[in-house]
């Protein structure tokens, strides 16, 4: 029925835009066909497209001519329909005096895996925006901004849980909802440009649960069944966020500070509750309780301050601070119920709950930084100090922790632009850092990396790039070490008809080592290893051919060799386009994937979809 | 069309210079003289158009038809000199050195190039000029604004690591297309990000994802330090949710040293964490993250 109203909805506005649409415009409309072997789920999970009608593409220009009564008029949106995503803006500017945005997007998820160890999370849902913004230009000494914004997130999530030590699933039917209003002041005519923010959000999140998989635990023949899964509570925030920059320029010396500051006022109330019948009921029934209320003040502020000062041509200094502190409180209080009925009589265990939560985060850094240009040549060579303090506590009973981290680090880079013709940069990178807040944090960190730009001549281009990361920590933290490796080469060669072939390979590799340590039995893993090696050669090409006819797709293959996760995706698509008579543009086109796990079938697909689309430009 | 818009832009070339011009300039109608084609193709696509019949809104303020007259110069520098003695040696061709090609485009584009002293984006290091990613006007641009290449594009040669990622199974898109890079990255640099004032990455990704947002009661640490990267990889990853990880449970274990005698991982019943611990991002209820 959606889909039904969609398309109707769709070709009314196409038919009203051919009828109102001003030269400049242009509409394209397509129909898919999908054709699936294997999970149409896992497909759903990567790309969520569908087969019927949809907006490729529409184009609607009212404005920026005599008698329009617009600087600028413009109607774009696109997907509906057959796609997951949707988007339609309106831009207006009139009177080179105020501006207006108004934006609307739409877009699904899925998320449905076999074979992905989340134990059976199943996501559907829909998150719609839309935002708006007013501006008024035609006042000296400022530039207003009124902002506006609304998203809701609809749909359901299966969540799985233990439950009377079995896997059952809870339904949730997602109702959540952001509102905010933002209003902003840019200086113009004063020496220090000023900029000032006010903005409200509220969020709300009252989603529904309920039992999923009629009650049944999931992996089916248990006697004890889920009857109720409520969770009537709601939460709701309001967050004022001020917003501070202040910028000063002159021709050798410039100077940009920006400040923020947040306070979130979290409002929560559960009365959650979840309850068994216990053999089908014939021996009685238990349901958990949780009645509570709680809160949460969140404060963060930050700071930014940042100097460039050119004392010579082609020199500059700069140096930058950056201060963030965010702290919250947080508390809950209420009861834990445990309600057991039976054939003998009933009885009930409470556990009051009453806890103090705690979290500061602080971080500062410093940087100083040389730049220096000659000619095609510049260099730059940067230091930094820093640090970050966290503090945590995590309910009344929990012992707060703090730990400190210390870091340190300098780059360099070097460029090199002789001509258009050639340029080339490369750069290094390093951190060092003492103490940990986690485990999994590095010790130190070394990047580097180098890229080539070339062209032969104004029709072909020719790119390499190079860059390895590498982190690691001590034995007795986590004996972290990982690395990451990224090569890739590019050509393409265009022509001034608008034909063009890109090809290239990228290569990224991936390494994750880190010591697990824990008390639990069953220690069949005492390292964490990652090992991911992806190969991506790739090809994509358009040609005109003649007058009124081109040809344009393109193929790619993702592998991923590593031992994690081995597998092979493979893309490729073609469309044909015809000028046809009455300014009528056709299109065919088809669309190929195929997804192919190393060592299970359960969620691999093949997918081809194809179509047709028509267009016009007017 | 074609037609109409050669036509305006050879009325616009016969227009009259309205607006007194700068010391050593000459005037688009000079230039014209000799290339008179390549001044109609200027003039005919969005970057002429955009001089000629709208104005320009550049850095907040209208200019009006003076700059069509100062078009020509504007990016290739004054002419006089070269209209006396036509040479590449005393004009600024674009094929010249990139930077030297990109102080044509910061002469009105102010507002991309605000704040070079303060500010220290990758782009700069490196030398990127402005016409790496845009065209001039001389040629039809692949998309807006008048870039060089198709949108999606634009980043691909430079890096081509992260649009690799982009490509794998799960990852950003719409439909079959990943999202453009601009929408979280910020090209240009500046004293904000989009226009805001952000705290940090964490907040550009909550400004999408607000049912992540919080506050909660009971925080996970994770990702109130350190952010969503911790255990997420935005760019694309192999791995559903864009986790960094094949087995979500390493994620949590290789933080997690303190892991209850009871779990015995060697069950499948205690390997999913999050069966049990399912408000991974912070819960309302419960310390030990069982429910939202």
């Amino acid at each position: 029925m959606t889909r039904t109203r969609l398309s109707v909805g769709l070709l009314l506005l196409v038919s009203a835009s051919v009828a109102t649409a001003q030269t400049g415009s242009e509409v394209v409309v397509g129909f898919a066909w999908l054709s699936t072997e294997g999970s149409r789920d896992s497909f759903a999970s990567q790309f969520k497209l569908d087969d019927g009608i949809y907006l490729e593409r529409l184009h609607l220009d009212f404005g920026g001519r005599a008698g329009s009564g617009f600087d600028c008029a413009e109607f774009t949106a696109s997907g509906f329909g057959a796609e997951p995503s949707s988007h339609a803006s309106l831009e207006m500017d009139w009177d080179r005096t105020w501006s207006i945005r108004l934006e609307y997007s739409r877009r699904e998820s899925a998320f449905h895996l076999v074979g992905f160890d989340l134990g059976g999370r199943r996501d559907d849902w829909t998150v719609t925006r839309w935002a708006a913004s007013l501006s008024y230009d035609n006042w000296k000494p400022a530039r207003l901004r009124l902002d506006l914004r609304d998203v809701r997130r609809s749909g359901t999530t299966g969540v799985p849980f233990y439950g009377l030590g079995e896997p059952y699933v809870a339904e949730f039917d997602l109702n959540e909802r952001v509102q905010e209003v933002g209003l902003s002041l840019e200086t113009r005519s004063l020496p220090v440009k000023i900029l000032i923010g006010q903005d409200l959000a509220r969020y709300v999140r009252d989603s529904r649960g309920r039992p999923g998989n009629g009650g049944q635990p999931a992996g089916g023949a248990d006697p004890d069944e889920l009857v109720d899964y409520t969770t009537p509570g709601k939460s709701e925030s309001d967050v004022p966020t001020t917003r501070l920059a202040a910028v000063y320029e002159s021709e050798r010396f410039q100077l940009a500070a920006t400040g923020l500051y947040r306070r979130d006022r979290l409002d929560t109330i559960h009365d959650d509750r979840e309850s068994y019948d216990l053999s089908g009921g014939a021996v009685g029934g238990v349901t958990f309780v949780d009645r509570l209320v709680g809160g949460a003040d969140v404060e963060q502020r930050l700071g930014h301050i940042r100097l460039g000062f050119a004392p010579a041509k082609g020199l500059t200094l700069r140096v930058r601070g950056r201060w963030e502190e965010s702290t919250q409180d947080g508390s809950a209080v209420g009861e834990r119920l445990l309600r057991v009925a039976g054939n003998g009589g009933s009885f009930e265990i409470s556990d009051p709950i009453d806890d103090q939560t705690a979290f500061e985060r602080t971080d500062e850094e410093a940087a100083a930084e040389v730049e220096w240009q000659r000619g095609p040549v510049a260099l730059t060579v940067d230091y930094h100090e820093g640090s970050r303090e966290v503090a945590y506590r995590r309910e009344t009973e929990s012992p707060p922790e703090a730990v400190a981290r210390d870091l340190s680090g300098w780059g360099a880079t070097a460029s090199v632009a002789f001509s258009r013709a050639l340029s080339f940069d490369a750069g290094v990178r390093t951190g060092n850092f003492e103490k940990y807040v986690f485990r999994t944090e590095p010790e130190s960190v070394r990047r580097t990396w180098g890229r080539l730009r070339a062209r032969a001549s104004d029709r072909l281009e020719f790119t390499a790039y190079a860059s390895r990361e590498a982190a690691d920590n001590p034995a007795d933290v986590a004996d972290l070490d990982r690395s990451v490796d990224g090569t890739g080469i590019s050509v393409v060669y265009s022509t001034d008809g608008g034909a063009f072939v890109v090809a290239g390979f990228d290569a990224l590799s991936i390494d994750s080592r880190t010591e697990l340590r824990f008390f639990a039995p069953g220690r069949a893993i005492d390292t964490s290893r990652y090992s991911s090696r992806l190969m991506v050669p790739y090809v994509r090409f358009a040609a005109p051919i003649g007058a009124g006819f081109k040809i344009s797709g393109g193929a790619l293959r993702v592998g991923d060799d590593g031992e994690s996760s081995p597998f092979v995706s493979q893309q490729a698509d073609l469309r044909v386009e015809v000028d046809g008579p009455f300014d009528l543009d056709w299109a065919v086109f088809a669309n190929y994937w195929k997804y192919d796990q190393d060592g299970a079938t359960a969620d691999d697909f093949t997918v081809a979809r194809y179509g047709v689309a028509i267009g016009r430009r007017f | 069309m074609r037609t109409i818009l050669i036509a305006a832009a050879a009325c616009a070339l016969a227009a009259p210079t309205a607006a007194e011009l700068p010391p050593g300039w000459v005037g688009k109608d000079t230039c014209a003289t000799c290339h008179e084609e390549t001044a109609a193709t200027f003039l005919a696509g969005p970057h002429g158009r955009a001089m000629a019949e709208r104005g320009c809104r550049v850095d907040h303020t209208v200019v009006d038809g003076e700059l069509v007259d100062r078009s020509c110069e504007s990016c290739h520098g004054p002419g006089e000199a070269h209209a006396a003695e036509p040479s590449l040696e005393n004009i600024r061709a674009l094929k010249s050195g990139a930077r030297e090609a990109s102080t044509g485009c910061a002469s009105c584009h102010a507002a991309q190039d605000a704040g070079v002293l303060t500010r220290t984006p990758g782009h700069q290091r490196a030398g990127v000029a402005c016409l790496e990613c845009h065209g001039s006007g001389h040629a039809p641009p692949a998309g807006r604004p008048l870039l060089a290449r198709a949108r999606a594009e634009v980043c691909t040669p430079c890096h081509g690591s992260q649009v690799a990622q982009s490509l794998l199974p799960y990852a950003h898109r719409d439909g079959r297309t990943p999202f453009e890079c601009m929408r979280c990255h910020s090209v240009h640099g500046g004293t904000t990000v989009k226009g805001r004032i952000e705290e940090d990455g964490r907040a550009l990704c909550l400004s999408c994802h607000s049912e992540k947002a919080g506050p909660f009661v009971y925080t996970h640490p994770p990702r109130d330090a350190a952010g969503c990267v911790t255990c997420h990889r935005p760019h694309g990853s192999p791995h559903a949710k864009l986790l960094s990880r094949a087995e979500p449970m390493l994620l949590c274990l290789e933080c997690h040293t303190n892991t209850p005698a009871f779990h015995d991982l060697s069950k499948p019943k205690y390997r999913p964490c999050q069966t049990c611990h399912a408000a991974v991002h912070g819960s309302q209820r419960d310390a030990t993250l069982f429910r939202e």
